[in-house]
């Protein structure tokens, strides 16, 4: 037989102040726990949403990330020569060689901020269609221009429209903005190749980005670079290549938000537990006449259970209440990967919330557990007494 | 104290409700006192001598590398002691997931900026010998089980060598999770390839004491202007610190991770003195009816709160501070880990106060309640 | 102090907010009580005896009239100010005792003391005076819980002597005791008002209880006013 949940509604609506601050209490460290969740699952979002199938990133062999890469004038003049790489309708082979720098940039916050320059062409631009101008307009190739992510704009001083930023040997100007929804270029500032690697005395490419017609003929050009000993080089379809990416960045961080959110969750729990008792020995003589008429000791075990679930599960719906504004919220971390600043949101899907609500129910019941034993536990007259 | 007996009385009225207040406080003070101590051992890293040393970078990205020469430049510049470079290799062990620290040096000059790393004699005299010599932190000889004799190679991500290296010595030191291995040996095996010769990552050099650091850095920048490695010099704190702000904010997100844990330890503590004023309303009427001032109820009350709050803030005090103390529990991340006085003294403070708010609102209910109504429920 | 009263209430009345309704309690009061004299109040329930009491040991205030104790004005006085005129001249008992649980019967007895500047030492001796007087020498390191309803009141009216006040309040001290507790009980007040010259002021449900005291008050009503019959026959047995 069950205790009515009426009975567990009156009691909480009898003591709301109590069961206000102890579902608060659970509140708090659900937000702790699912803004630390949500941060690899931002991360994860853009590295894992980066990237078209039919791309191939190629890069030194040896090498996972453009930042260690090296690709000679030569092999990238080859590379454009290959039947295996798509052409545009001008008869031109569609791909990029890009070149990336890591230079230090003031944030809007006041830290420094290590930002990610792009040098690329217009066969970048073509190969990332996703990326729209939004503002401006693209930089002129030859000219210390850039063009650069609205949310990096937004992030970083000197880099709005029409700002200037000192690196390598120019003044950069910023000429337009761009959006990439969301994925890895909002964390960029594109430059002409040329110039960006003329400022910064490279000699090589950091990768070229090449286009296939289709998964086999990708395999082939994978195949044929591998082969090739004089070239030396590695292709990675443009996912993978950043899906590797995603072990890493922001895990210091999940896992302080994890330490916290776990202690603080054993503190609410150990405020749930006070409530709980409280509640039991306040209703000793009521446990004692529902046992008296023939609930059996595991529904009050049971009522009890559900008490204090019900409260943490309120708590953890205010936690995921509170977590929400967060939601969309652009932060960044480093990419340990590449060393430059990864621009992310905060993501809360529902699976996330769901994870949450887990851990205040875990904190409800821990919490509850041992006041739902004592209450079932006691001899029916020992209750009587106990008033 | 006459009222002491009667405080510690009351306190004990309800041992399982003020046990768990004063953990929950406990487990709340050892959380604010351990984060603020990890950040500022990333803040103020554990070197005798780092303030006084100093280190040049390339002013525009860490990636890009500084002429060799810049270090003779430097070690001839008026105000500076001992000069040395350092080199990021950036190479795994076996598997991309077996990151860390490994650093290129010049092994005559080395020990002249960082006599922290210590090297037995022997050993030290053994990796000089061996131009494929290395010597590891003992740390992080102990994670990967690396004996002295060892042969390891390394998979180089940055440039294209795979170091082989002889295990010469392990060191003793603030940070022992570093691999250290000769320069000319890098400079040897990629003599021909593009970009690489000539270049170090970074310079760090000695200054006679505080009053230099300021003069010198600038002196350094000034003399590299306008050449094509033009430097960023700063104290090693500083630049320990912008690697550590790569991750984010910290100072903000520890912030606000205090307040969450100073907000839920309220919470908890001030339900729990919530319950205990709901019991204790009629006594305290009786003790007004009595002739006790109003004040003095109050003061009862909120010195129960206090103590409770008290004794778990010293234990949440004390706890990080013995388990911290001159031990690495995590070397990686806290190198020597040890609780700061005024970080101790934060901790306790705040619990006193968590103490003194959550019990202060009951108290104030206990007082303001009129007497008459309160007895006339007892 | 035989001249000026100890107690003296005119025109007093008390009226309680229920919701939005003023319940009237106290119509108009007029009481004075002087030095040693030992007056039981009674009256039907919900009359307003605890309200009389209340009011003039100042844990109350009145909705109109004049209020003096032991030379006071109640009415001007702070909250504080009223503690500490409790403290000197109210020794409160209650019907359920209201002992502090958690404190022996001696530390409870002791309690008023804390607020005066007296020794330690001095303390004490007072403490065991008191529980002399009362009879409870042989378990003044009982708690609450281990003594006897009767004991427990015993230990109530000691703490309530402790500090010698003027006025001794007893709010149906008997009203939860069996007749031999009650007998005692009662023979302790008369003693207390005999022997040592107690101004007492007495609340009680029960005439055999009123016979103790030397002025009998009636409160019906609102107002004071003479025994009724039945309640004067029963109290003279
Ligand atoms: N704080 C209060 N708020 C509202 N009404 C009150 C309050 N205190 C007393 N009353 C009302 O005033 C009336 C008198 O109460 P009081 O306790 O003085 O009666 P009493 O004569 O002592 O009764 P009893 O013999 O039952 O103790 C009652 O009707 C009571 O309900
Ligand atoms: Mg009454």
């Amino acid at each position: 037989m069950r205790i009515p949940l009426a009975y567990n509604l009156r009691h909480l609506r009898a003591r709301p102040a109590a069961a206000a601050m102890t579902a608060l209490g659970i509140a708090l460290p659900t937000t702790t726990l699912l803004l630390a969740l949500a941060l690899p699952e931002g991360l994860n979002r853009v590295l894992q949403g980066t990237g078209d199938p039919d791309n191939l990133v190629v890069l030194r062999k040896g090498s996972t990330t453009e930042t260690n890469s090296a690709v000679d004038r030569d092999p990238a003049r080859l590379i454009a020569t290959l039947p295996e790489v798509v052409k545009d309708p001008e008869e031109r082979p569609l791909l990029a060689p890009e070149t990336i720098v890591i230079v230090f940039a003031p944030r809007r916050n006041g830290l420094q901020g290590n930002l990610l320059v792009r040098g690329t062409g217009e066969g970048g631009r073509a190969l990332r269609s996703y990326v729209r101008l939004v503002e401006g307009r693209w930089f002129t190739p030859g000219l210390p221009e850039l063009t650069v992510s609205r949310r990096i704009a937004e992030r970083y001083q000197n880099l709005g429209l029409g700002e200037r930023i000192h690196f390598g040997k120019h003044d950069w100007t910023v000429v337009g903005l761009f959006d990439a929804q969301g994925k890895a270029p909002d964390s960029e500032a594109w430059a002409d190749v040329d110039l960006l690697m003329s400022d910064f005395l490279r000699t090589t490419y950091s990768s070229v980005l090449v286009r296939t017609p289709s998964p086999d003929v990708q395999a082939r050009l994978q195949e044929r670079l591998d082969q090739d000993k004089r070239l030396s080089l590695v292709g990675f379809p443009e996912p993978e290549y950043y899906r590797r990416q995603t072990q890493g960045p922001g895990l210091p961080l999940l896992f302080i938000g994890m330490f916290v959110s776990v202690l603080l969750g054993v503190g609410a729990a150990v405020g749930a537990t006070n409530t709980m008792y409280a509640a039991v020995a306040q209703r000793t003589r009521e446990i004692a006449v529902l046992r008296s008429i023939g609930f059996r000791r595991r529904s009050v075990l049971a009522s009890f259970l559900i008490e204090s679930l019900g409260v943490a599960l309120l708590g953890g719906m205010l936690g995921c209440l509170l977590a929400l504004p967060f939601h969309g919220a652009v932060t960044s971390t480093v990419n340990w990967k590449t060393f430059g600043d990864l621009a992310f949101q905060f993501r809360l899907t529902p699976a996330l919330l769901a994870k949450g609500l887990g851990f205040a129910a875990a904190v409800g019941l821990f919490g509850g557990f041992l006041p739902a034993r004592l209450a079932a536990s006691r001899s029916i007259a020992a209750s009587m007494r106990a008033i | 104290m006459k009222y002491l007996p009667l405080i510690l009385r009351n306190l004990l009225r309800n041992k399982r409700r003020s046990g768990l207040t004063a953990f929950a406080i406990f487990v709340s003070t050892f959380l604010v006192v351990a984060l603020q101590t990890a950040l500022y051992q990333f803040e103020n890293p554990p070197s005798e001598q780092s303030r006084f040393r100093l280190v040049a970078r390339h002013a525009t990205s860490l990636q890009n590398p500084l002429p060799e020469a810049h270090v003779d430049k430097i070690r001839n510049l008026p105000g500076i002691l001992k000069t040395t470079p350092l080199t990021w290799f950036g190479a795994y062990w076996k598997d991309e997931d077996n990151w860390f620290a490994n650093f290129e040096i010049e092994s005559d000059t080395f020990w002249d900026v960082f006599p922290e790393v210590r090297l037995p004699e022997e050993e030290r005299r053994a990796f000089l010998a061996d131009p494929q010599g290395c010597f590891v932190g003992r740390d992080l000889a102990a994670k990967f089980d690396w004996k002295v004799g060892d042969r390891i190679v390394l998979t180089g991500q940055i440039y294209p060598l795979n170091p082989e290296l002889n295990v010469r010595g392990i060191y003793d030191g603030p940070d022992s999770t570093w691999l250290l291995f000769h320069r000319k040996y890098v400079e040897e095996a990629l003599k021909t390839s593009a970009g690489r010769p000539g270049r170090v990552g970074t310079i760090w050099f000695l200054v006679a004491g505080p009053e230099d650091v300021a003069p010198v850095s600038a002196r350094v920048d000034a003399a590299f202007r306008n050449s094509n490695g033009e430097t960023k010099t700063e104290t090693e704190k500083a630049f320990q610190l912008s690697f550590v702000e790569m991750m984010g904010d910290l100072r903000a997100i520890v912030r606000n991770i205090v307040a969450a844990v100073a907000l839920t330890m309220l919470l908890v503590a001030g339900n729990a003195m919530a319950m205990a004023a709901r019991e204790r309303a009629a006594e305290a009427a009786v003790l007004r009816a009595l002739g006790f001032p109003p004040a003095r109820v109050g003061f009862l009350f909120l010195s129960e709160a206090v103590l409770v709050a008290g004794i778990g803030g010293l234990l949440g005090t004390l706890l990080p501070v013995l388990l911290f103390f001159n031990s690495s529990p995590e070397p990686i991340m806290f190198p020597t880990f040890r609780v700061p006085t005024g970080i101790a003294a934060s901790g306790i403070l705040l619990a006193l106060l968590v103490g003194a708010l959550a019990g202060g609102l009951p108290a104030w209910g206990l007082v303001r309640r009129p007497i008459a109504q309160a007895l006339r429920r007892a | 102090m035989g001249t000026s009263p100890v107690v003296s209430l005119r025109h007093v009345t008390k009226s309680f907010r229920r919701d939005t309704l003023e319940v009237p309690v106290l119509r108009g009061i007029d009481l004075e009580t002087s030095g040693g004299d030992f007056v039981a109040l009674m009256g039907p329930s919900g009359s307003g005896k605890s309200t009389v009491l209340n009011l003039i040991a100042g844990i109350d205030r009145p909705t109109s009239g004049d209020i003096r104790v032991a030379g006071s004005d109640l009415a001007s006085m702070s909250e504080t100010d009223l503690a500490a005129f409790r403290s000197r001249h109210i020794g409160f008992i209650f019907q359920m005792y209201n002992l502090i649980p958690v404190l022996t019967a001696e530390e409870n007895v002791a309690l008023p003391l804390l607020l005066t500047p007296l020794s330690g030492k001095e303390r004490r001796e007072h403490v065991r005076t008191a529980l002399g007087v009362v009879g409870l020498t042989d378990r003044a390191k009982h708690f609450p819980r281990q003594l006897s309803g009767g004991q427990e009141q015993r230990a109530a009216i000691a703490r309530a002597i402790v500090t010698d006040p003027t006025l001794l309040l007893a709010d149906e001290p008997t009203g939860d005791l069996d007749a031999t507790s009650a007998t005692e009980i009662l023979e302790l007040l008369r003693r207390l008002n005999a022997e040592y010259g107690k101004t007492i002021l007495l609340v009680t449900h029960d005439p055999r209880a009123a016979g103790y005291a030397r002025t009998r008050r009636f409160l019906d009503k609102g107002v004071l006013g003479e025994m009724p019959a039945s309640y004067a026959a029963s109290a003279s047995r």
